[in-house]
């Protein structure tokens, strides 16, 4: 799929009420439900050996497959490993020739989907029924699934009736007992005739061969038990190492899934049981069944000996992140995924799917983190993405515009800062034109939806040198890092964050030779470039050497806690790099420390009206900061401080990302602002100045009597009178 | 063969309520739970038989099971089957079956499935009628594996029964019955053995 046609898709898919819908509303749902079902358990915990069990898995995969595989012939059944889709394929169309089978029954298999062997059995004149409910429901609309979990979520009961009338050539009525009991009728009949059943597996335990296959409609059953021969389709993840590894596993996925204590079924399946074969002259005997255990690598085991993407390993596929995942909830699993879907989806794919489409669909992803907070692994989805990102970038190069604007502006610091000077006084002029388009803070069809942000008339660098500290009462020397955003768009926060940590008692130093943090380039996956502007803020805060090096910025403090990973070969710069990842405090929590510390009492600012916070993405789920900006808040403003729905639901302006699909950030910022109207705030506070700037638009452009402003604003002028 | 190991034994009533509160957990009424004597259990499944027009019914032949449909099977109106092939089992209004024991935990029932018929039995009819002997609860999933591995070699499949068949593949709305029982009835039977 060309970008275009991948555009045109976004916009398909945003436009689809249906899906839409109920996405919306399973988003909203989801939390709530997810979280009781959790009760009484310790979450941490419960990832935290899952983890642990699945870093085994990968640590020890060509022994543990090994195990697995005696342990499953010992137990009768005949096992065979593929290493290609084609040799999954070529197995079982040749066991179907031998067996003469007519009619197959599949139970839920990614792996199956994944090696497209509904495609194969049909060129090969094999009839295949999906007996999973969704499963059978794309199958008959002939959709790819979009979600994990729940295949035909995207589909409403009126087109799932449409789809069974045409299918079973019978009248349907949009009524959901109904269809589902239809389905079991027409289901039946073909479990009961099928030669061979083909299932999927969620656990291989290496020590005794036990497959767990766990489902809630019960076809796991009939396609294991009622079909003479059963096939199981294993991929190499799926092993661990002992029986009781799957206690956690079965704790975890139920829930995290569908918010469940256990599905209805687990079958536990130790070898070949029996069958019941019917006669033609109406007697039947009881026979031993066949089984086949087929382990596959397709990609598997490249994932393992990677040592960065290994981490997918921890992946149980309970879609968990995906079902928190912002743009998920918008364009559905058919955009962001292929067959394995969300962000995970994206990276499984670049191993284990299509490749091909893995690329376009990372894109998709605003590394927001709210997937890694509910991932049953443990797994950085954001921060694998920005890795394949990289990787792909060490392959293929930078697309040419990002190039030319990283490699050769804004690593150099002085050119950079010129441009964005001189792009001020043109700013008119080349609102709309090449030049300010290519600017990393600038996006073409940004202004559609918010206005754009004018760059200040004069830099925070230049007014820095105007403002009347006090002298220190603390020791400690306090160097701010501003990045480009406040130093060239807010320099008022800039200040703001100055004179307040002044008035908390620090002297403030502003190192000139600073420059942008890198995070542009490194979001990208251009690593070259943000290592170098990495170095020259490193030089330029050793120049002072100071205590705490203070970020008003989230992406900035991530971004300077990265900088020691730029520098593995470099001792100079890495003990550097080191020194100062211990002296970065991000502003909003450090300012509440001191104040709850130096105990001091901020003036009230009740007057100013009702005031609410919004999360940034990266404040709250990356760096863990969302009670300290809210204690601030809650200081000034008392009981005019209120909540607005959804504060932590990204505002849409994740960096470049808004440049690449504006539909999608479009629609958060709906979103966002919404909440923020409902919320009957007149103030809005962010601790994060690209979401100042993505909500100051929004408010703009589509109206409110809101303003928004960084918290070191309330800081500072609560502060003021206590001088 | 037996699965559960004679030492777990207990009469943990907290379990049992567990146990109770898990199963039934955003199912509605498609779960039943008793804690009774056998002769209860018998005449509450009449109610059950009578209230559903039950014709059919297939059953392990387990002795609890028997001992249970002991009254039924004098019942002429009623077809028993402790065997027969899978379209006897399609056409089978209820199964019954013996449970190895039961999870407190997850709330779920342990079925011991080799039998090929007996995994039918619990898998196919729209009523599942699951018995448990009431001192045969283990507490969480560390005490079941401890049990079940003992003779994990020995047997081909397990099964953790957690409910009726559910699924909520149409706009995740919760639809019971899909391929298997539509109701879970489990009688936890309290020693009584005549
Ligand atoms: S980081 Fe955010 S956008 Fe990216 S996959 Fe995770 S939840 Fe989705
Ligand atoms: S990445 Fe994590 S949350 Fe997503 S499906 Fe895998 S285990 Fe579940």
């Amino acid at each position: 799929m060309n970008t275009k046609e991948f555009k045109e898709k976004i916009n398909e898919k945003l436009n689809d009420e249906i899906q839409k819908k109920n996405l919306t509303k399973f988003y909203e749902d989801y939390p709530k439900a997810r979280q009781k079902a959790f009760e009484g358990y310790d979450f941490e915990q419960l990832r935290n050996s899952v983890k642990n069990i699945k870093q085994n898995t990968v640590d020890k995969l060509e022994e543990l497959a090994d195990k697995f595989q005696k342990a499953v012939e010992k137990n009768g059944a005949v096992f065979y490993r593929a290493v290609s889709d084609k040799d999954v394929v070529d197995y079982i169309l040749k066991l179907c020739k031998e067996k003469d089978v007519k009619l197959v029954v599949k139970s839920k298999s990614m792996l199956s989907e994944e090696v497209e062997l509904a495609q194969h059995f049909k060129e090969a004149g094999i009839e295949s029924q999906e007996t999973d409910l969704g499963e059978w429901i794309i199958q008959i609309a002939k959709h790819k699934p979009s979600h994990m979990v729940m295949p035909a979520i995207h589909l409403n009961r009126q087109q799932v009736a449409d789809y069974f009338e045409k299918q079973l050539g019978k009248n349907m009525k949009p009524d959901i007992e109904f269809l589902v009991h239809t389905a079991r009728a027409e289901l039946r009949e073909k479990c009961l005739k099928a030669d061979l059943g083909i299932s999927g597996c969620n656990i291989a335990v290496a020590e005794n061969g036990a497959m767990f296959i766990l489902t809630n409609e019960g076809n796991g059953r009939l396609t294991s038990s009622l079909p003479k021969t059963h096939i199981v389709l294993v991929g190499y993840e799926k092993l661990v190492e002992s029986f009781e590894d799957a206690i956690p596993i079965l704790r975890i996925l139920p829930r995290n899934a569908t918010a469940q204590t256990l599905t209805s079924y687990v079958n536990i399946i130790l070898g070949p049981s029996q069958a019941i074969v019917e006669h033609t002259d109406g007697t039947f005997s009881i026979e031993k069944k066949e089984l086949h255990v087929i382990l596959v690598d397709h990609g598997r085991i490249e994932m393992a000996r990677d040592p960065i993407f290994k981490e997918l390993y921890q992946c149980i596929r309970c879609s968990a992140c995906t079902n928190v995942c912002p743009v998920y909830a918008l364009v559905g699993g058919h955009v962001f995924g292929n067959i394995y879907t969300g962000g995970i989806g994206a990276l499984l794919n670049a191993f284990i799917g299509s490749s091909q489409t893995a690329n376009q669909i990372q894109n998709l992803c605003i590394t927001c983190g709210s997937c890694t907070q509910v991932c049953s692994g443990s797994i950085d989805i954001p921060n694998l993405i920005i890795e394949m990102r990289k990787k792909n970038i060490e392959k293929e190069g930078l697309p040419t515009i990002p190039k030319v604007v990283f490699q050769n502006i804004i690593s150099n610091r002085s050119l950079f800062h010129n441009m964005l000077k001189l792009a001020r006084l043109g700013q008119k002029s080349f609102k709309n034109g090449q030049f300010i388009r290519n600017l990393p803070l600038y996006f073409s069809k940004y202004t559609k939806d918010r206005s754009l942000p004018a760059i200040a008339d004069v830099p925070f660098r230049d007014i820095f040198d105007t403002i009347l500290q006090k002298p220190a009462k603390n020791q400690e020397k306090i160097a701010f890092f501003s990045g480009c955003l406040i130093d060239f768009v807010y320099p008022e926060t800039g200040e703001a964050v100055v004179k307040s940590l002044n008035a908390l008692g620090f002297s403030v130093e502003f190192p000139k030779d600073q420059t942008c943090c890198g995070t542009p380039m490194y979001l990208t996956g251009d690593k070259e470039s943000a290592k170098k502007v990495a170095m020259q803020n490193l030089e330029a805060l050793e120049s002072i050497d100071p205590d705490y090096i203070v970020i008003a910025c989230p992406t900035g403090v991530e971004m300077w806690e990265k900088y020691p990973q730029f520098f593995r070969d470099d001792p100079k710069y890495l003990q550097l790099a080191q020194k100062y990842k211990n002296r970065i405090r991000e502003y909003s929590s450090f300012v509440d420390e001191q104040l709850n510390k130096q105990n001091i009492k901020l003036n009230s600012l009740k007057n100013n009206g009702i005031a609410t916070y919004h999360d940034s993405c990266h404040l709250k789920r990356v760096l863990g900061i969302h009670t300290q900006p809210r204690d601030i808040i809650a200081k000034a403003f008392n009981t005019n401080f209120v909540e607005m729905e959804h504060a932590d639901q990204c505002c849409g302006m994740a960096g470049s990302y808004s440049l690449k699909f504006p539909e999608i950030s479009k629609e958060l910022g709906d979103q966002k602002h919404k909440s923020i109207i409902k919320s009957t705030a007149n103030l809005v506070y962010v601790g994060c100045p690209a979401c100042m700037l993505q909500i100051k638009g929004l408010i703009d452009k589509k109206g409110g009597n809101v303003k928004v402003m960084h918290i070191a604003q309330l800081v500072n002028e609560a502060l003021k009178e206590n001088k | 063969m037996q699965l559960w190991n004679n030492k777990f034994s207990n009469n943990d009533l907290e379990a049992l309520h567990t146990f109770e509160k898990k199963v039934k957990a955003g199912k509605g009424d498609s779960v039943e739970v008793y804690f009774t004597d056998i002769s209860t259990a018998r005449s509450i499944f009449k109610d059950i038989i009578s209230k559903q027009q039950a014709k059919n019914i297939i059953a392990d032949s387990s002795g609890l099971t028997r001992s249970f449909l002991e009254e039924s099977l004098l019942d002429e109106s009623l077809n028993i089957y402790f065997d027969g092939d899978k379209y006897t089992a399609n056409a089978a209004d209820i199964g019954v079956s013996e449970m190895e024991f039961a999870i407190a935990e997850s709330g779920s029932l342990v079925e011991l499935s080799d039998s090929i018929w007996k995994r039918l039995v619990s898998a196919m009819p729209s009523l599942h009628i699951a018995l448990v002997c009431a001192d045969r609860i283990a507490k969480d999933f560390e005490t079941a594996f401890e049990i079940l591995k003992k003779h994990i070699l020995d047997v081909a499949q397990i099964s953790f029964i957690t409910g009726p068949s559910i699924t909520a593949d149409i706009e995740r709305v919760l639809t019971i019955g899909v391929h298997g029982p539509s109701k879970l009835v489990v009688f936890f039977i309290k020693e009584n053995k005549q």
